[in-house]
């Protein structure tokens, strides 16, 4: 007994709750401050959870309703217009080939006097911007000497002449000084700075002397041009009348065609218009009785179920619509046969060998490559339409896989809208590649400098001037991207043989996927240098004084021990480094270009230079339009659950490799 | 304190011990002095010491005396704090000044090796590991190799327990064989001198044994150096040791006249226990 009565006693004077009087709600100090830091880590937990939560809530409905939506389009037979359309569509590519070879090479053949006319009005502005204060007063004094009260009055006349006189000396005198230290690499475009500098002689002569004569006219040279011009776009046209001769054969090849796909997309278009309002009324008709079911009183229920009966709900037809595409399958054969045998006749008329300007004749070439696939397009459409039915359902996997593998994405269309996911895909995938191939030389080239080599003060000055690169809003980097460097790569791709030299180079559009990937690969500097240089960091310093120790070189240690031992750190930073770039809008938006089609990879390397749109910019610039719940608003949910699955995982991995790498040491 | 000192570097030399002193001399270091700091404070002070060839000598004394800042100096280690600076004096090994001019630290290291206190095993295979040195040097000739692992890894006392693994990873070993593959990995390349910085501080007694044989052994083959808190360390494993307090060199003598027979008090007083 009384060795229980010390043992309680003893309990006591240890006992944590005698200690310290603060309590709230019967918990000490030291409680509250945990549950603090607990509570404060749950709700990153939770915030996370419910994110998943509304996208995948607001994201799942996206298949079944575009599953819907679908089946609409094949029973209104618009799908079977569509096989045509997509048949017509090929053709359209060799038929607008077609005009810009022949397009490409008039130009060429008067790139002579184009290019000097070229150069004449761009001087030309560029002199009236130069000499714009005294190009205003002359015209002022211009307005004087023609006003009434000049007219009245000689004296006023006079001075006004003399006045003009006098002003227009000083114009004379500052556009000849503007000119004379303006030379042909000034200009604004590569192709302009290749005329010969006679002709740039005479040009800057001509601009000046028209902008200083009485009547302003074009100098003597500049009206020869224009005549030369003339007489040579019309030899030029006259030399080729036999390759226009098929050009226009192509041309024509497709208008039994259209014309049968003019008849059939407004009746299709009807028929599905007739579909979605018997869709409408019959879910009016539905609420209205649910309504009726769930009324509060007798005679609301009687009011609304009458309302409900009387919503008319008719189906459409779909047999005897589209009775008339079943029978329009054997003049579209015939319409497709004719269109081939002209397009083939009209390409043998494209003789390459009668065209000079390059760019023509590698369109020439690519025309005949693609008008040897055209009868397999034809055959493709042929069977797709005898094997149509409209009655058939529209399958899940199809849709899934029209989802994912979709080339098109079409919004707002009157004809059917189409949620395709490779274009923008693709756009994302290759942007963020491009940055990354880009910025991880850099950033981990830059680690291993500031962490092994650089002394103290490169280490305090490098560090923060990488890591302030964060701290640029990307929408400023989007600016840049807009003004400065997409005009700089492409003035850079111009030069003559660095355009031979790289694919893809001369680039064509400003903004463009190259030029959005290089700014991402700026943005994405500062997450790879950081965590790669942390990584190099926890490589012991044991390791390098044990290689050094060995009689290594500090290269050596680096290169050997360092690197390879932190190698999966510098793996996580890059993962980690993509999920930034990937995620990315306001650039993407701002300079990829938002071209949606697939990019067209038979250039090669050369695809990066083309404009492209991208999975965050699609959500950035549509979601505002969109209205809620419907399929577009769902679709743009599903893209963004799909980023949030790619960034994810992207995260999964990185913590894995680090994982693997904290139980190797 | 310093009169002292230089009081005391006839008698070390001279008279009293003339066994050590007619030794051939491995490393020669005058009037040593050394400072971390751009030489505002001296961390070593006047040191004048000749190390024999073929020998084990250990560096004894209480924490922060500079016994392993002197060792560093032996292999240029200390380079590498960017503010550190030889203040006074010189060391020589095998007569050549190597803080002189001509000197490359990176050759240097090859000559004079290096073990650390806390066992530091590249994460690479065993294999990797021994070769390493060897490697960094240029030798690809992979029987070459072959022959470098197997020479240096029995010479470590380790290849019987090693050899059918070699290319599994060095950090799968435990303490002792990881120290001993350090050692290995240092011989691989053939040095005159080893300095070892504390080799056994984080071994159990166990392993602890075993790695002081090893430098009993090598002592045949390599002069070592080696720096030890450990007394018994000190007396079981060298021939000759030195005795440092606050940076300056009290005693150096044959290992038995040192414990048995101290010339200074204030080596007495560390020995017997009495501080440090």
């Amino acid at each position: 007994m009384s060795k229980k009565a010390t043992n309680k006693k003893s309990r006591g004077s240890f006992d944590g709750r005698g200690s310290g009087n603060f309590r709230i709600l019967g918990l000490q100090l030291q409680d509250i401050i945990k549950a603090f830091f607990g509570g404060n880590a749950a709700i990153a937990v939770v915030v996370i959870a419910l994110i998943c939560f509304f996208l995948a809530r607001e994201a799942y409905q996206f298949f079944p309703d575009y599953r819907a939506e679908l089946e609409v389009y094949r029973k209104s037979g618009q799908e079977f217009v569509g096989f045509i359309d997509d048949e017509a569509s090929k053709h359209q590519e060799i038929k607008s080939l077609a005009f810009q070879a022949y397009g490409y090479e008039i130009y060429h053949r008067t790139k002579q006097h184009e290019q000097i006319l070229e150069v004449y009005n761009e001087l030309r502005n560029r002199s009236k911007t130069a000499a714009k204060g005294v190009l205003e007063l002359r015209q002022r004094a211009f307005d004087k000497g023609d006003s009434i009260a000049a007219e009245l009055d000689p004296k006023i006349k006079e001075a006004a002449e003399a006045e003009y006189k006098a002003h227009n000396t000083r114009a004379e005198k500052v556009i000849s000084e503007y000119l004379a230290e303006f030379t042909r690499d000034d200009l604004s475009t590569a192709s302009l700075s290749t005329i010969p500098k006679e002709d740039f002689e005479l040009v800057k002569k001509s601009v000046s002397e028209s902008m200083t004569s009485k009547n302003k006219e074009d100098a003597e040279f500049i009206l020869e041009t224009k005549m030369l011009r003339d007489a040579a776009s019309e030899a030029a046209a006259k030399a080729l009348e036999p390759f226009y001769a098929g050009v226009m054969e192509i041309s024509a090849a497709r208008n039994e065609l259209d014309k049968m796909i003019k008849e059939l997309r407004p009746h299709a278009l009807k028929t599905k218009q007739f579909a979605v309002a018997y869709e409408s009324a019959e879910a009016r008709k539905e609420a209205l009785a649910e309504g009726s079911e769930n009324a509060t009183s007798e005679e609301r229920r009687a009011r609304l179920e009458i309302e409900s009966k009387r919503v008319l709900t008719t189906p459409p037809n779909y047999e005897e619509r589209n009775q008339i595409l079943y029978d329009s399958i054997e003049a579209h054969s015939a319409a497709a046969d004719s269109m081939l045998t002209q397009t083939r006749s009209g390409v043998a008329k494209l003789d390459a060998s009668m065209l000079k300007s390059q760019d023509a004749i590698d369109r020439v070439a690519i025309i005949q490559k693609k008008s040897k696939k055209l009868s397999d397009e034809i055959n493709k459409t042929e069977n797709a339409l005898r094997v149509w039915n409209h009655k058939e359902p529209y399958s899940g996997w199809k849709t899934f896989f029209g989802f994912f593998f979709g080339q098109k994405w079409v919004t707002n269309s009157t004809w059917q809208d189409f949620y395709g996911l490779a274009p923008l895909f693709s756009g994302s995938l290759i942007i963020a590649v491009i940055a990354i191939v880009i910025s991880v030389p850099f950033s981990i080239g830059a680690a291993i400098y500031v962490n092994q080599i650089a002394t103290q003060f490169e280490k305090t000055a490098i560090k923060p001037i990488l890591e302030f690169i964060g701290a640029i809003p990307s929408i400023v980097l989007g600016l840049f991207g807009i003004l400065v460097l997409g005009d700089f790569l492409q003035k850079v791709s111009a030069i003559e043989w660095l355009a031979n030299l790289l694919p893809g180079f001369p680039i064509e559009s400003r903004l463009n996927m190259l030029n959005a990937g290089l700014l991402l690969a700026f943005m994405a500097v500062p997450t790879i240098f950081t965590l790669a240089e942390d990584a190099l960091n926890n490589v012991p310093r044991a390791h390098s004084e044990a290689s050094l120790a060995l009689g290594a070189t500090k290269m050596q240690t680096v290169l050997k021990v360092v690197f390879p031992a932190a190698i999966s750190g510098i793996l996580a930073a890059v993962l980690l480094g993509f999920g930034r770039v990937i995620g990315e809008t306001m650039v993407v938006l701002l300079v990829a270009g938002n071209r949606i089609s697939v990019p067209d990879f038979t250039a090669g390397l050369g695809v990066i230079t083309q404009p492209a749109h991208t999975m965050t910019g699609i959500i950035a610039q549509e979601m505002g339009e969109v209205g809620e719940g419907t399929l577009h608003w769902r679709a743009l949910f599903m893209v963004g659950l799909i980023l949030f699955l790619i960034s994810l995982s992207l995260n999964w991995a990185a913590q894995s490799v680090i994982r693997k790498f904290s139980r190797h040491h | 304190m310093t009169t002292e000192t230089e009081s005391l570097q006839p008698q070390i030399g001279t008279n009293e011990r003339p066994a050590l002193d007619q030794e051939k001399s491995m490393i020669e270091i005058d009037d040593l002095s050394f400072s971390y700091d751009h030489g505002k404070t001296d961390t070593l002070k006047n040191i004048t010491l000749k190390i024999p060839g073929n020998q084990v000598t250990a560096f004894i004394g209480p924490s922060g005396c500079g016994k392993s800042t002197l060792l560093r100096c032996l292999n240029r280690m200390n380079d590498l704090v960017e503010t550190s600076k030889i203040t006074n004096g010189s060391i020589s090994i095998l007569g050549e000044d190597i803080y002189g001019p001509r000197v490359d630290a990176i050759q240097l290291r090859k000559h004079v090796g290096m073990v650390f206190q806390k066992y530091n095993p590249f994460p690479k295979s065993i294999y990797d590991n021994v070769s390493y040195g060897l490697r960094i040097g240029g030798e690809k000739n992979k029987k070459r190799l072959d022959e470098a692992v197997e020479r240096s890894l029995r010479s470590a006392a380790l290849w019987d327990e090693v050899k059918d693994r070699l290319q599994s990873s060095a950090l799968g070993l435990s303490g002792g064989q990881q120290q001993r593959l350090c050692i290995a990995r240092t011989i691989a390349v053939q040095p005159k001198i080893i300095l070892m910085d504390e080799p056994c501080s984080a071994l159990d007694p166990i392993a602890t044994a075993k790695v002081e044989e090893l430098i009993t052994e090598l002592a045949d083959e390599f002069t070592i150096v080696i720096v030890t808190h450990s007394m018994s360390q000190a007396s079981r494993v060298s021939d000759n040791t030195a005795f440092y307090y606050l940076g300056e060199l009290i005693e150096f003598d044959r290992t038995q006249n040192l414990f048995s027979n101290p010339s200074k008090k204030q080596t007495e007083d560390y020995i017997t226990g009495r501080f440090g």
